[in-house]
């Protein structure tokens, strides 16, 4: 979600009905004969307007949930959902005068810091996420297809060495134990691959030794830990290193290997930005629901007695 | 191990075609003197008839029994001495839809918000199903009887199609003359055979062929009776020009058998206007105006198209006013059509443009990946659309800070139309996307065809259901596929990718239109040419 014109008249009417409460609330809460209270006419007023708030945000899962009704664009619900949670915090604010109070209250307004704390955290995050990926990882693939394609890499690498440096068979399975899935992949990309070469290449074993040392634990891990490969500068300084230790004919084949090493970098990287881009809503969603449980609750509860 | 990411997706892989026999294994081989002695090879010599000994085959069958099933891959055509048999499509007639929505009060009560049912792309069409027999299938009731004379299963013979429908023997004693492709090409070539199938086609074919061609619809017996014997048959080889651009027109063509290609010429090659499959028609605009030909027509494949001349055709404009009216506005349609698609395609030619297919396309799906949160909601959305199964995979090849995600494009030159057996593959007409039709018989051949892996084969739930509840006596289903591609969510207002992204980063779009700005930074003549300047 990026907030652009088309979220220009949500801001007005959120900034209108802010600055109204603000005004309302200024008024009132100065009177000096009868303290603010949120069972107040006007306090009631700020705490139903702000119950209205959450339960328009709420109102994008069901939009999510019935996606094939003509009920609008999803990104005119998801704008709604955005700005009648940043104006939910104010309204709530004034309707408690600004105090805390029983076990309840300080309840519902822990839930709303998290909620809309984490929820602001969110809007950042995609904000500025989306654009990194887009620039960092040009081979993004699909998320659930990262094993898979991390499989097929690692038996890449391993066709490669092998064409010019003979059978590796020193090359422990899969360290970490990479996904099933992304082994049985690598095998038949193996089995693409160009043959073993019968003989290894003269001056090939420098090459066959950084695979085994560096390469391919790297490759076979399942979440493989910052090394070499992990930044291009220094990857390129390994890769001009290894350059130096074989013969000028396997240069292309130390190009070939840092490549898939590099796709493999990347897809790694798109790995830790997607769970940072989504990972926030593991707290905020669960807490949303709990605070909109609770919120409904105090309402029903306080009307009541 | 990554694509190239200048190269379009590669096709889904898909199993190898079954094998195509070589030889005849069924049926008694025909002696020379039995074929000598057969009337549908008179007129052939006797020493081409020599070479293809062995070639020939007498099948006897009872009734039930199946001749070539839908979807079978088969190198011969078949030509029926004795008996009648049915012919009828195995493949259900129908939707992919993989749940249902809500019922009774509930779903009344929401029938307002709930879109209209993706039926209208389906309901549009032909009224005919052309499959590789001298008839027709009608859509509302898919079987057909062929009589003894008749030849049918030319078209997978000559172009190693699959079959496109099932031919089974209808009557106690059927005999049938099987033939490998070589017999069938001097057939093709002897001038006997050619009057014999035109004659057939005159006496049989041609009143369902005019009832086909929608513009034509209320001639009447008395004028089909005066055209019958005056129209031509004419055959055309694979690549062969039936007529050039700039030719004087001479009548109008009706394509009785294979696909016509029509394509403009262009400073970069050609472009193509259109595939034209059988029971399609062509050639009107030039005898309508009284100018030459406006477009190349050639044959793509083993083509025959029976020519109807200038002064039938004008009798016939005379004689039938609403007819005429119907032509002029399919002729100014065309016309319009053909001049926005050579506006497109005169106006961009950068190479990444161009290496990525994208001049090609009319209509993409882009992700703005600056926006995307890779969500997936676009591709749920498609889903919950199209009953479960969805059209569109959030992958592919990037231009810009876009993905041109893999869905239809509607491609400008869609290879996908003319290898589909049974010409289930179909243009719109107004808006030019490709519409899938239900009667596709899951050959996968469109898919194959497909550069940029955009056609879907799904496995449907209940193949046979419709099958026999049109012909109780219809074997075991084989086809369980269905090919599915985009159909921009045409009773939904909008595409369902586009209106279920929450951050605003999917959007349907003009590729020459939308990144107009930047082909103008990397190459300011080809915008002039975008802006038709």
């Amino acid at each position: 979600m990026r907030i652009g014109r088309d979220h220009l008249p949500w801001i007005a009417g959120g900034a209108f009905v802010f600055g109204l409460s603000t005004g309302g609330y200024v008024v009132a809460s100065g009177d000096p004969i009868e303290p603010w209270s949120g069972g107040s006419p006007m306090g009631l007023a700020f705490g139903i307007a702000a119950m209205a708030c959450m339960l328009l945000a709420a109102a994008l899962t069901l939009r999510k949930r019935l996606r094939n009704w003509r009920l609008g664009g999803t990104s005119h619900w998801l704008a709604g959902h955005v700005w009648a949670s940043v104006l939910a915090l104010p309204l709530v604010l004034y309707h408690a005068g600004f105090r805390g109070g029983g076990a309840l209250t300080t309840t519902l307004m822990v839930l709303l810091a998290v909620s809309w704390g984490s929820g602001v955290l969110g809007l950042a995050l995609q904000h500025i996420l989306p654009r990194l990926m887009t620039e960092q990882v040009p081979r993004e693939t699909i998320f659930e297809q990262i094993d898979h394609v991390a499989g097929l890499l690692r038996e890449e690498a391993r066709a490669l060495v092998e064409a010019v440096a003979g059978p590796i068979e020193a090359a422990p399975a899969a360290a970490g134990g990479a996904a099933a899935g992304g082994a049985a992949a690598g095998a038949a990309a193996a089995g693409a691959a160009a043959a073993p070469a019968k003989e290894a290449r003269p001056g090939s074993a420098p090459l066959k030794e950084f695979f085994l040392q560096q390469a391919w634990p790297w490759l076979a891990a399942k979440r493989p830990a910052r090394a070499a490969f992990d930044q291009p500068s220094t990857a390129d300084v390994q890769r001009a290193h290894v350059k130096r230790l074989v013969p000028a004919e396997l240069h292309e084949t130390v190009d070939d290997l840092f490549e898939v090493c590099e796709e493999r970098r990347q897809i790694e990287r798109q790995r830790r930005l997607h769970l940072w881009l989504h990972g926030w809503l593991f707290v905020h969603v669960p807490v949303s629901w709990a605070l909109l449980s609770a919120a409904l609750f105090h309402a029903v509860w306080a009307l009541s007695f | 191990m990554t694509p190239d990411p200048a190269a379009p997706a590669p096709p889904p892989a898909s199993p190898a075609p079954e094998p195509v026999a070589l030889r005849l294994e069924q049926g008694d081989a025909l002696a020379l003197e039995e074929l000598v002695a057969l009337p549908l090879f008179e007129g052939l010599p006797k020493g081409r008839l020599k070479l293809n000994v062995g070639g020939v085959a007498r099948r006897r069958l009872r009734k039930g029994e199946v001749i070539c099933r839908q979807g079978d891959y088969g190198a011969s055509a078949f030509f029926l001495e004795r008996g009648a048999v049915e012919v009828f499509l195995e493949s259900q007639v129908g939707r992919v839809e993989k749940s249902g929505g809500g019922r009774g009060l509930f779903r009344r009560l929401t029938s307002v918000l709930l879109p209209t049912r993706p039926a209208a792309p389906d309901e549009v069409g032909p009224r005919f199903i052309p499959v590789d027999a001298p008839v027709d299938l009608d859509r509302m009731h898919p079987v057909a009887r062929i009589e003894a004379g008749e030849l049918f299963g030319e078209m997978a013979c000559l172009t190693n199609q699959p079959r496109a429908a099932t031919v089974r023997a209808a009557s106690d004693e059927v005999v049938v003359i099987e033939m490998l492709r070589s017999v069938l090409l001097e057939l093709r070539n002897s001038p006997r055979h050619k009057e014999r199938v035109l004659a057939t086609y005159r006496a049989r074919a041609l009143d369902q062929h005019l009832q086909n061609v929608p513009f034509l619809a209320g001639l009447s017996r008395e004028f089909v009776d005066r055209l019958r014997p005056r129209v031509k048959l004419l055959q055309f080889e694979p690549k062969q020009v039936i007529f050039k651009e700039g030719d004087p027109a001479d009548g109008l063509f009706l394509v009785g058998m294979g696909f016509v290609k029509v394509a403009k010429s262009w400073a970069g090659g050609e472009f193509v206007l259109s595939y034209l499959p059988r029971g399609s028609c062509f050639g009107e605009m030039a005898l309508l105006s009284d100018t030459p030909r406006s477009a190349t027509c050639s044959a793509l494949d083993h083509v025959d198209v029976v020519k109807i001349e200038t002064e039938d055709f004008r009798a016939m404009l005379a004689e039938f006013p609403a007819i005429r009216e119907r032509i002029e506005a399919l002729a100014r349609q065309r016309t319009e059509q053909n001049a926005a698609i050579e506006r497109r395609a005169a106006s961009a030619d950068l190479e990444e443009f161009l290496a990525q297919g994208l001049l090609q396309a009319q209509n993409l799906l882009l992700l703005d990946l600056d926006k995307c949160t890779r969500c997936d909601e676009c591709v749920r959305g498609c889903a919950s659309a199209h009953g479960g199964v969805t059209r569109l995979i959030r992958d592919g090849l990037r231009f810009d800070h876009h993905l041109v995600a893999t869905s239809c494009r509607s491609c400008r030159d869609p290879v996908c139309m003319p290898v589909c057996p049974v010409a289930a593959i179909l243009r719109n007409p107004s808006s030019l996307e490709v519409v899938i039709k239900d009667w596709c018989i899951g050959c996968r051949k469109c898919a194959e065809a497909c550069p940029y892996g955009n056609i879907n084969m799904v496995d449907l739930a209940d193949p046979g259901q419709a099958r026999q509840e049109a012909d109780p006596r219809a074997a075991p289903a084989k086809a369980k596929l269905r090919a599915t591609t985009c159909d921009l969510c045409m009773s939904h207002g909008q595409p369902a990718c586009v209106s279920s992204c929450p951050h605003d980063a999917a959007h349907r779009v003009d590729p020459l239109v939308f990144f107009r700005d930047r082909i103008e930074l990397l190459d300011p003549e080809a915008s002039s040419r975008v802006r038709g300047g």
